[in-house]
């Protein structure tokens, strides 16, 4: 699956030249992974991924390496992912259709297959759009790019049981999102 | 605590997860995109450094140009204050010191006075007074009039007077003239510089032959400022009257 944690970069800040150059030019494709897996639209991450710049820009000097550079960098982008998410919501509910015709490229055999793939595209990202940025997080960085829990945890910087009960409770969320679906497409609803 | 099955490699995930699962799509980043970013960094940095070093660049100017406003303001308002002799010519007054006649010449303030000698016309000495303490300045500066520059005028038109006056007695030999000068003198300003003008009135009035009126000026001057600084010029000069 693409983008893992410490895509582009060492995962700690250990001898990671304290200047936000310096600190894009090795953790970019993390950041901008993190934005994807924290539901960023495709058309929005590139701006997002500069908003999380601006901010590290800005708030460097409180980045004092007790925790590795990563977990900084992801409590970063879960407030910029949030802030994006409180202020687009209404353009979410619409892009959702536009990322869903957008999917391009998806390794299919036939249409009918196609067809599929994009639709499921879009049922996962309306569950996943359903719960709430932590849970999401851990379910997406657990189920999808297959992380193990510890490394999650510390990306994350909190307990591995904490990641646990998220993932526990984002299954749950998952499985609610999933069943509310099935009842709209059986009851004829649009979604 | 090991970590659970994930549902792709689980038989117990729930019914559709797994075509859910496998159709997720992560949108990877693209060099040019990276380098785009890049460049917009570097770019922010610039302009913050650059707006920081503008910043330090009006702190220093702000800086300096409030150094240049308070010493302009010490040099048009305090120092004339502290060293009032600088703008006001000495003005004033004239006493025999001797028996050769010398004269007396000291600031409205009494902090230069100069004698010379009459008969010759060249400088003896000249005694300058330290300066009034700072808390004396202070004070007089806290206690300023708001028209400063209207107070400055007369000032200065009053020792123009006293100053006319000497003048007129002692240069022009004109004590009628020096006369109607202290009179008019003390109707403009009656409680300013009495002492110095009191002096010049009862020498133009030895000047004019009107002895007997000067002696009795004279004699209630010396009774009126018995520590003045003219009651040792003013026995003398009493002491040549007929």
């Amino acid at each position: 699956m693409a983008g893992t944690p410490t895509d582009g970069a060492s995962g700690t800040g250990e001898g990671c030249p304290l200047d936000v150059v310096s600190i894009h030019g090795a953790y970019a494709r993390f950041v901008w992974t993190t934005l994807d897996r924290l539901g960023v639209r495709e058309p929005d991450l590139e701006d997002m991924l500069q908003e999380v710049f601006v901010v590290v820009h800005r708030r460097l000097h409180t980045y004092d390496g007790s925790c590795r550079m990563t977990t900084w960098l992801f409590g970063i982008c879960m407030r910029v992912a949030a802030a994006y998410h409180r202020k687009a919501y209404r353009r979410r509910e619409r892009t959702v259709d536009e990322w869903e015709e957008s999917l391009e490229g998806v390794a299919s055999t036939s249409p009918e297959d196609d067809m599929a793939v994009r639709q499921a595209s879009a049922r996962l990202a309306k569950i996943l759009d359903g719960m709430d940025l932590e849970k999401r997080a851990v379910f997406v960085m657990f189920e999808i790019d297959g992380l193990p829990c510890q490394e999650i945890a510390e990306m994350m910087g909190v307990p591995v049981g904490t990641v646990y009960s998220r993932l526990h409770a984002a299954r749950k969320a998952f499985i609610e999102g999933l069943k509310r679906l099935d009842d709209d497409r059986r009851h004829g609803g649009k979604r | 605590m090991s970590d659970p099955v994930r549902w792709l490699e689980s038989p117990d995930a729930p019914a559709g997860a797994k075509d859910l699962l496998r159709a997720a799509r992560r949108v990877p980043m693209s060099p040019t995109v990276e380098a785009r970013s890049a460049a917009r960094v570097a770019e922010l940095v610039t302009a913050t450094t650059a707006a920081a070093s503008k910043s330090v660049w009006w702190k220093w100017f702000a800086a300096a140009g409030s150094i240049g406003v308070a010493s302009a303001w010490l040099v048009v308002t305090v120092i004339p204050r502290m060293h009032p002799e600088r703008r006001a010519p000495l003005v004033a007054a004239v006493a025999s010191s001797s028996e050769s006649a010398s004269n007396v010449h000291r600031s409205h303030d009494d902090s230069v006075v100069s004698f010379s000698s009459t008969g010759d016309g060249t400088a003896n000495a000249v005694m300058v007074r330290p300066p009034p303490p700072m808390r004396t300045i202070a004070r007089t500066i806290e206690h300023a009039p708001s028209d400063r520059s209207r107070n400055t005028d007369r000032g200065r038109q009053r020792q123009a007077l006293l100053e006319e006056a000497r003048r007129a007695l002692y240069q022009s030999n004109d004590p009628r003239r020096a006369l109607e000068l202290a009179r008019q003198h003390a109707r403009q300003f009656p409680h300013d510089l009495e002492e110095e003008r009191e002096y010049i009135t009862v020498r133009a009035l030895a000047g004019l032959g009107r002895s007997t009126e000067a002696r009795s000026r004279g004699e209630a001057f010396l009774e009126r400022y018995p520590h003045g600084i003219y009651v040792g010029p003013m026995r003398r000069f009493l002491s040549t009257l007929p």
